[in-house]
C-alpha cells in the first residue's frame, strides 16, 4: 500500500512599503499584505509529483493553514496535479509564530492519518525553517531537513540533503517522516494561468480548529511574540545579497537599488603584478577555497 | 554562572568564520550579564586549533569528540548537547544559521521545549528578560520575542552579518573533553557522505565559477581555464558561442538559454558581456572579468576588471592563487 | 447544321439504361453514406470560440481562386500544372455529363447544332487535357519519382481517371466508327480512335457490341470513382474547398485563433482550454486533416525542416490524421502531445510559410500551437521554456529584468531629442511602443534610439509608456500560454486606454502584429503602424528628409516574417531604404512573401532547441549569396539572429546588419 504524501504549503505574504499596523499593532494592516507563492513549496510539490509519477507514493494531498487568501497556494498545487486540497482557517497574524502553524498542520495530518509529510524547509516570508520540526515532533515522525533527493522503499525513507559547499549527506529513516525540501537548483514546474483559473473552481476542504479538537490559545509556545516593530533594527554589517532570497526579494533589492551598478576596480599594468593583486583581492574576500580532503 | 554558549562550526581543519562572529557577540552579551562564554565543538577525530577559539573570546570549550561526529549526526549531536545543557544550564545559546546550526538548534529546541528564535538580528537584555528580534513577512517588519525561562534560549544568526572582533592572542581557554551520548534508538541513520565535485556538479549550485568566452581563443586554451578552476575549487562554465564551438557541453552554458547561476565568485575569461550571457550570471556575488577590450560591456558589471589577454594572464593568476590557497 | 446531334444513350437498350440508373443510384448512395460518415466525424470536433472573422465574400473569393486557379500548387510547376490539367479536364467532362443529363431529363433542348459541335470539341479537348495531366502525373509518380511525389493513396484514383479518360475516347471512337457523320472532326480524339478502329473492315454489329461494352466499362469506372471519392486521398476534392471556405482565411495573417477565453474559464463557463486529447481538435481542424493531400509544399517551405529540426508541417497533419483514422472515437484517445511530439511543436517558428504554401488552406500553426498549449496546461514544459514563462510572470518581460529599466535606452539619445512619458506628456499624437527587446536588449536599444531620433527630427509629438509598458504577450501566446497572453493583453489595454492612446508605432514586428491584429479581440482598438511604415509615410510627406549616400552600398533586405508574410508590409521598408541609400536593393532569392525565417519566431528566440543546424545561418548564407555587404531588417530579433552569425564568420563573409531605422537615421542628419 503506497503511502500518501501530505504536502504542507503556505501562501507567503510580503508587505508594502511603508507598512502600517492595525489599531492594536497586533498585525499589519490587511491592505499592506502582498500575497505571493512560497518559492520553496514548488520544489516540495515537484518532488511529490515526481514520486507519484514514479509509482512510489499513492497520492498527493496539499494542506495549508491561513485565511482565505491561502487557498491560492492550494490551487497552485491542484493545477500542477495534486489530488486534493485542505485548509485550516486561521488568521495570518497567528502564523507569525511557527509553533502555531506546526501544531495546526500536525493536527490535520494526524486527523487524516498521514505517515509521510513533505514541506519546504522554510517559507519565503517567515523563513524560520521551524514548522517542519514542530510537525515532526507533534507527529512523532523523523525530521529530515534540507533535502534535495527523496527515495522511498517500502517504509524506509532515504534522502540526500545539501550542506554548505554543495556536498550531500545521505540519511535514512523509517516512516512516519517529515521531509523538508531545500530549494533545489532545478527550475520548478510552470503552471499556466488558465490551469490556475480552472483549479480555482475546484473544492478546498476546510478543517476548522474545532473539527480538529485543537484550540489556538492552548498551543504551547516556548517563545512568545511580544510585539511587532518596523524594521529599524540593524546588525553591525548589512547583509550582502543572500542567495537564498526569493525572486520577489531580489527584485525588491534591485528596485530599491541594492544591486546597483557596480563600481569596477580596473587593473592594468605589468602582468605579474596584476595577477598578484587580483589573487590577493580574492583571497582577502575569502573567495578562494582550500581543497578539502 | 551565566553561561552563553556558541556552536563553533569547522570544516575538519579550520573553524568557520561564523564561529568567531558568534564568539564576538557572545562576549558582548557576557560582559553585560557578567557571564562566561563557552564554545561547543562537535568533532570526529579532527585536528582543530581549539586555542584560537579562546583568542576570539571563549572562556571554555566543550569538545564532543566521537568518530560518529566527523559528519553531522543529528541524534548523537542532540543527545550530547542536551545532556551538557542539563549539566551546565546555559542561559543563552548562539548557533550559526547554517544547515547544521539551524537543524541542530531546531531539534534541540523542539525536543526539549526550549525557546528558539531563528535568524535573530538583535539580542536585548531587559532586566531579567531576554528579548530576541527576528524579521517577519519577507523582512518587512520585525517581531520581538521573549524567551521562556525553562531552559536556555536558543538563537540562530546568519553568517556574514556580524563582524569579527580583534582576537586577543594572550587569552587562554579551558578545554573540556566530553563523551558523546549515543542514544539507543536513533530515528535517523547517517549512512553516507557525497563530496561535491565542482567539475561535475550542477552549475546552479556552484559557489565558484570560472567561465570561458570566445576570447579564450581555442579549445587548447581551455585547459588554462580548467586549471584555474581546479586550483580555486571552482566549476568550469562557458558562453553560448563557446558551447556552439564545441569547447564545452551544453550543460556548462551560462546565459539566457543556458543555466542561471548565483556563485559567490564568477570569473569571466574572454567574455564580452552580451546581454544574453549577463542575464544568466548578473546575480553573482563577486564578478571578476578578464578581457583585452577595455570597452567590453562585461566591465560594467564586474567588481574587478583585468584588461589583458586571457591566455597570458590566466596562468599567472592560477599560480598566485595556488600559492595563497596553500596557506 | 442545326440538326446535328447525337442520340443520348445511343446503342444502349432501355433495359440497360435502367440498370445504369440503378448503378448510378447505388454509387450515389455509397458516396452519400461515406461522405456523411466523414461529415459526422468532422462535426464531432470541438467548437472554438467564435473568431469574429466572417467576411464571407472574401472567403468565397479565396475559395474560387484556390479551387479554380490553384496558384499555390503552381509553386511546384510540373506537379501544379499536371493537377490543373486533371482538375479542369475532369471538371469540364463532369459538367458535360451533367448537361447531357439535363438535356435528357428535362424539356430543355440545346444539345444540337452549333452548341453540340462546340460541346463535342470542348469535351474532346478537355478529355485530352485530362489524359495529359494523368500522363504527367503518372510519369512523375512512377518514373521520375521526385521526393514530393511519393504520397500514398493516389495510385488507384490516378488509374481510375486515366482509365475513364481512355474509355471515354474509346466509347466516342467506337460510336463514330459505327456512325460517322460529316461533323466528327469536331471530336478529334474520337475521330482518331475511330480511325484506328476502322482501319480494316468494319463489322457494324461488332462495333456496336464493342461500343456497348466500352460504354459499360466507362459507366462502371465512373460509378466506382464516385463511390470511392469520399475517402482516402480523394476526399480532398470535397474537403479541400470546404476547408478553404471554413478556414477563416479572412483574418489578418498574424492573428492566431483564440483557443479559449480566460474570463470564461475563470467564471466556470468553460471547462476545457484546448485539445488535451487528439480527439479534441476543433471541427475545422478535423476537416483540414481530411483536406490534406500530402503534397508536401508546406514541408518544402518550412525553415525548421530545412534546418534539420524534427518538425515537418506535413507530418504533423498526417500523424494526427492517421491517429484519428485508426482510433476515431474517444475510447482510445491519446494525449495530443503523444501524437505530435513536443520537440516537433517547439521547433516551429510560426513563420507561416506552410500556411501560405498550402493549396487546401490547412492552418498548421494552430495545430502546432495546440500541442504547445496542451503541454503548458499539463505543467510539463521543459525547464528552459518554463524559465522564460516564469520571467514573464514575475517581471512582465521575457528577459526577467525590472520594469524600471525600460527607459534606460533614452540615456543614449543625441542632444535635442527628448522622449516624453505618456503620463507626463500633454497631448501626444502617437505612442511609441518600445517593446521588450527595444528596451532591454543592448543592440535593439540602438534601434529604439534611431526611431526616436527620426521621429523627433520629423517633428512628431510622441510619448512612451516607460516603466508602465509590459510585454504585449506575443511570446506567451506563441509558447502556448494563452491565459498569460490574455492577462497581459487586458492589462496593456487598460494602460493604453488610461492615457487615451489612439495611434501606436512600434519597432518590433511581433509587437506590431499583436497590437494590431490580436488586441481588438480583448478590447484594444488602435491604429498601429510599424516604424518602417511610419518612416516611409514621413518621407513621402516631406516631414523627414534624407541625404542618400552616393555610392552603391550593396544592400540586401530581409523581410521579417511578422512584418511581411503575416502583415503584407513589403514596400514601406524598401521605399525608405531606397530613399536613404539611393541605391537599389539586392533582393534575395526568397523575398517578399517567400521570405525565409530568421529562426527567432514562435518564441524560439527565448529558448535554445539545440536540434538541427541554425535556421539563421541558412538565411544568412542566402544574404551573402547576393553579394551584399549590408543587410537591412526591420525586426530586433532578426537583427540579433543575423548578427550572431555575422560575428562568427570570417571578415570576407561578415555582413553589417542594421535596422531600417538606423539606416534612415544615419542618412537624415541635419
Amino acid at each position: 500500500m503506497r503511502p500518501e504524501v501530505f504536502l504542507c504549503v503556505k501562501q507567503a505574504a510580503g508587505l508594502t512599503t511603508p507598512v502600517r499596523f492595525n489599531s492594536d499593532a497586533s498585525d499589519v494592516a490587511p491592505e499592506c499584505r502582498i500575497w505571493s507563492t512560497n518559492d520553496g513549496d514548488r520544489f516540495a510539490l515537484d518532488a511529490a509529483l515526481r514520486a507519484r509519477e514514479g509509482g512510489v507514493i499513492g497520492g498527493v494531498t496539499c494542506v495549508t493553514a491561513g485565511p482565505t487568501e491561502a487557498d491560492e497556494a492550494l490551487y497552485y498545487c491542484l493545477a500542477a496535479g495534486a489530488d486534493r486540497a485542505i485548509r485550516i482557517p486561521v488568521s495570518a497574524a497567528a502564523l507569525f509564530e511557527p509553533a502555531v502553524a506546526g501544531a495546526l498542520l500536525a493536527a490535520a495530518i494526524r486527523h487524516l492519518g498521514g505517515q509521510l509529510v513533505f514541506a519546504a524547509q522554510r517559507s519565503s516570508d517567515g523563513e524560520s525553517g521551524m514548522v517542519p520540526v514542530y510537525l515532526a515532533h507533534a507527529l512523532g515522525a523523523a525530521y529530515l531537513s534540507d533535502v534535495t533527493d527523496f527515495q522511498l522503499d517500502g517504509t524506509v525513507v532515504e534522502i540526500r540533503r545539501r550542506i554548505e559547499g554543495g556536498h550531500r549527506q545521505v540519511w535514512r529513516s523509517q516512516l512516519p517522516a517529515v521531509v523538508a525540501f531545500d530549494r533545489g537548483s532545478a527550475s520548478p514546474r510552470y503552471v499556466a494561468v488558465a490551469a490556475m483559473a480552472l483549479a480555482r473552481r475546484r473544492e478546498v476542504q476546510q478543517l476548522t480548529e474545532s473539527a480538529l479538537g485543537i484550540s489556538l490559545s492552548q498551543i504551547p509556545r516556548p517563545v512568545r511574540l511580544e510585539r511587532l516593530i518596523p524594521p529599524r533594527v540593524r546588525t553591525k554589517k548589512l547583509p550582502g545579497p543572500d542567495w537564498n532570497q526569493s525572486a520577489t526579494e531580489r527584485m525588491q533589492t534591485i528596485v530599491i537599488g541594492g544591486a546597483a551598478r557596480r563600481a569596477s576596480t580596473m587593473l592594468e599594468g605589468p602582468r605579474e603584478e596584476v595577477a598578484a593583486v587580483a589573487a590577493d583581492y580574492l583571497h582577502k574576500r575569502r573567495l578562494l577555497r582550500h581543497r578539502v580532503s | 554562572m551565566i553561561g552563553i554558549w556558541i556552536l563553533a562550526e569547522h570544516d575538519g581543519g579550520n573553524f568557520a568564520l561564523c564561529s568567531f562572529e558568534l564568539l564576538g557577540e557572545a562576549r558582548r552579551l557576557a560582559q553585560k550579564l557578567a557571564g562566561t562564554v563557552a564554545a561547543l565543538v562537535l568533532a570526529g577525530d579532527d585536528e582543530l586549533p581549539i586555542d584560537v577559539l579562546g583568542h576570539y573570546g571563549a572562556d571554555r570549550v566543550y569538545l564532543i569528540d566521537d568518530p560518529r561526529l566527523h559528519h553531522y549526526d543529528p541524534t548523537v549531536a542532540v543527545a550530547s548537547i542536551t545532556r551538557l545543557c542539563r549539566l551546565h544550564q546555559p542561559v543563552l545559546m548562539l548557533f550559526p544559521a547554517t544547515t547544521t546550526g539551524s537543524d541542530l538548534a531546531a531539534r534541540l529546541a523542539v525536543s526539549q521545549d526550549w525557546s528558539l528564535v531563528p535568524h535573530c538580528v538583535n539580542i536585548q537584555i531587559r532586566g531579567d528578560r531576554i528579548e530576541l528580534v527576528r524579521p517577519l513577512a519577507q523582512r518587512g517588519i520585525h517581531g520581538v520575542f521573549s524567551a521562556s525561562q525553562s531552559g536556555p534560549g536558543i538563537v540562530t544568526i546568519l553568517p556574514d552579518t556580524l563582524g569579527v572582533e580583534r582576537p586577543e592572542r594572550a587569552r587562554r581557554t579551558m578545554v573540556e573533553r566530553v563523551t558523546a551520548v549515543i542514544p539507543q534508538h536513533q530515528d535517523i541513520e547517517v549512512c553516507g557522505f557525497v563530496a561535491a565535485d565542482p567539475r561535475t556538479s550542477d552549475l546552479g549550485e556552484a559557489e565558484i565559477i570560472v567561465a570561458a568566452g570566445r576570447g579564450v581563443g581555442s579549445l587548447d586554451n581551455m585547459r588554462l581555464v580548467e586549471e584555474l578552476a581546479t586550483v580555486i575549487g571552482g566549476s568550469v562554465a562557458g558562453t553560448r558561442p563557446v558551447v556552439d564551438l564545441g569547447w564545452l557541453p551544453h550543460s556548462r552554458q551560462v546565459g539566457q538559454t543556458g543555466t542561471s547561476v548565483r556563485p559567490r565568485l564568477y570569473i569571466a575569461c574572454g567574455i564580452s558581456g552580451a546581454a544574453q550571457h549577463v542575464a544568466g550570471m548578473r546575480d553573482a556575488g563577486t564578478i571578476v572579468a578578464v578581457n583585452t577590450d577595455r570597452g567590453a560591456p562585461i566591465f560594467d558589471i564586474a567588481d574587478l576588471g583585468i584588461v589583458d589577454d586571457v591566455t597570458k594572464v590566466l596562468p599567472l593568476l592560477t599560480q598566485c592563487c595556488r600559492a595563497l590557497c596553500r596557506k | 447544321m442545326d440538326d446535328v446531334t447525337r442520340e443520348i444513350f445511343g446503342g444502349i437498350p432501355s433495359s440497360q439504361q435502367t440498370l445504369f440508373y440503378w448503378m448510378t443510384a447505388v454509387s450515389a448512395l455509397i458516396f452519400t453514406v461515406r461522405l456523411g460518415w466523414h461529415a459526422r466525424r468532422w462535426l464531432r470536433g470541438r467548437r472554438r470560440p467564435s473568431s469574429g472573422y466572417n467576411d464571407l465574400w472574401r472567403r468565397i473569393r479565396h475559395v474560387v481562386t484556390q479551387v479554380f486557379a490553384q496558384p499555390r500548387l503552381l509553386r511546384a510547376p510540373a506537379a501544379g500544372f499536371a493537377h490543373l490539367l486533371i482538375f479542369w479536364g475532369f471538371l469540364v467532362l463532369f459538367v458535360g455529363t451533367v448537361l447531357i443529363a439535363i438535356e435528357h431529363h428535362t424539356p430543355l433542348s440545346f444539345f444540337h447544332g452549333a452548341f453540340y459541335l462546340l460541346f463535342s470539341l470542348i469535351t474532346d479537348v478537355f478529355g485530352m487535357v485530362l489524359l495529359a495531366g494523368v500522363g504527367i502525373a503518372s510519369y512523375r509518380r512512377y518514373v521520375a519519382r521526385p521526393l514530393r511525389s511519393r504520397a500514398q493513396g493516389y495510385g488507384v484514383p490516378l488509374l481510375l481517371l486515366g482509365a475513364l479518360g481512355l474509355t471515354g475516347f474509346l466509347v466516342e471512337g467506337l460510336r463514330l466508327a459505327a456512325a460517322p457523320g460529316r461533323w466528327f472532326d469536331w471530336s478529334p480524339g474520337g475521330a482518331l480512335v475511330a480511325a484506328l478502329v476502322g482501319s480494316g473492315d468494319i463489322d457494324l454489329v461488332m462495333i456496336g457490341d464493342w461500343h456497348r461494352q466500352a460504354w459499360w466499362l466507362h459507366a462502371v469506372l465512373a460509378s466506382a470513382f464516385v463511390a470511392l471519392l469520399p475517402g482516402g486521398r480523394m476526399l480532398h476534392a470535397i474537403a479541400a474547398p470546404l476547408n478553404t471556405l471554413f478556414s477563416s482565411t479572412d483574418r489578418p495573417g498574424g492573428a492566431l485563433l483564440t483557443p479559449f477565453r480566460l474570463d470564461e474559464v475563470a467564471a466556470g463557463a468553460v471547462t476545457t482550454t484546448g485539445p488535451a486529447l487528439a480527439t479534441d481538435l476543433s471541427r475545422q481542424q478535423l476537416l483540414s486533416l481530411s483536406a490534406c493531400t500530402e503534397c508536401g509544399l508546406c514541408e518544402l517551405a518550412c525553415p525548421a525542416a530545412a534546418a534539420g529540426r524534427p518538425l515537418s508541417p506535413k507530418r504533423v497533419i498526417t500523424q494526427l490524421r492517421d491517429h484519428l483514422d485508426h482510433d476515431g472515437v474517444a475510447s482510445r484517445s491519446v494525449p495530443v502531445e503523444e501524437v505530435v511530439a513536443p520537440d516537433e511543436a517547439w521547433s516551429c517558428t510560426t513563420c507561416r510559410a506552410c500556411v501560405d504554401a498550402c493549396p487546401v488552406s490547412v492552418q498548421h500553426i494552430e495545430l502546432v500551437l495546440d500541442v504547445r498549449l496542451a503541454v503548458v496546461m499539463k505543467s510539463r514544459v521543459e525547464p528552459g521554456i518554463a524559465g522564460v514563462l516564469h520571467k514573464l510572470v514575475a517581471t512582465g518581460n521575457p528577459f526577467g529584468l525590472p520594469s524600471a529599466q525600460r527607459t534606460a535606452w533614452t540615456a543614449g539619445l543625441p542632444a535635442g531629442v527628448q522622449v516624453d512619458l505618456a503620463g507626463q506628456s500633454q497631448g501626444f499624437e502617437l505612442l511609441l511602443w518600445v517593446g521588450c527587446a527595444g528596451a532591454f536588449d543592448a543592440r535593439a536599444q540602438r534601434v529604439s534610439q534611431a526611431v526616436a531620433t527620426a521621429l523627433s527630427r520629423a517633428g512628431v509629438r510622441f510619448a512612451v509608456l516607460g516603466a508602465e509598458e509590459n510585454c504585449t504577450g506575443d511570446p506567451a501566446r506563441r509558447l502556448g500560454e494563452e491565459g498569460l497572453f490574455q492577462q497581459l493583453a487586458r492589462r496593456n489595454v487598460d494602460i493604453l486606454d488610461k492615457y487615451g492612446v489612439r495611434n501606436i508605432v512600434t519597432t518590433c514586428p511581433h509587437c506590431f502584429n499583436t497590437l494590431k491584429n490580436e488586441y481588438p479581440e480583448f478590447g484594444g482598438n488602435y491604429a498601429v503602424l510599424h516604424h518602417s511604415e511610419l518612416i516611409a509615410s514621413l518621407l513621402a510627406q516631406g516631414r523627414l528628409n534624407v541625404d542618400p549616400v552616393a555610392a552603391d552600398c550593396r544592400l540586401t533586405y530581409h523581410d521579417a516574417c511578422y512584418l511581411g508574410r503575416h502583415n503584407h508590409v513589403y514596400e514601406a521598408p524598401r521605399t525608405a531604404l531606397v530613399a536613404a541609400t539611393g541605391s537599389a536593393i539586392r533582393e534575395m532569392p526568397r523575398s517578399h512573401a517567400q521570405s525565409f525565417c530568421c529562426g527567432a519566431g514562435g518564441a524560439n528566440a527565448w529558448f535554445d532547441l539545440r536540434l538541427g543546424t541554425r535556421i539563421n545561418a541558412l538565411r544568412y548564407d542566402e544574404a551573402v549569396s547576393t553579394g551584399a555587404q549590408q543587410m537591412a531588417t526591420a525586426c530586433p530579433f532578426c537583427l540579433t539572429m543575423f548578427e550572431e552569425i555575422a560575428g562568427s564568420r570570417t571578415p570576407d563573409q561578415r555582413l553589417e546588419v542594421r535596422d531600417v531605422a538606423e539606416i534612415i537615421e544615419t542618412a537624415s542628419r541635419r
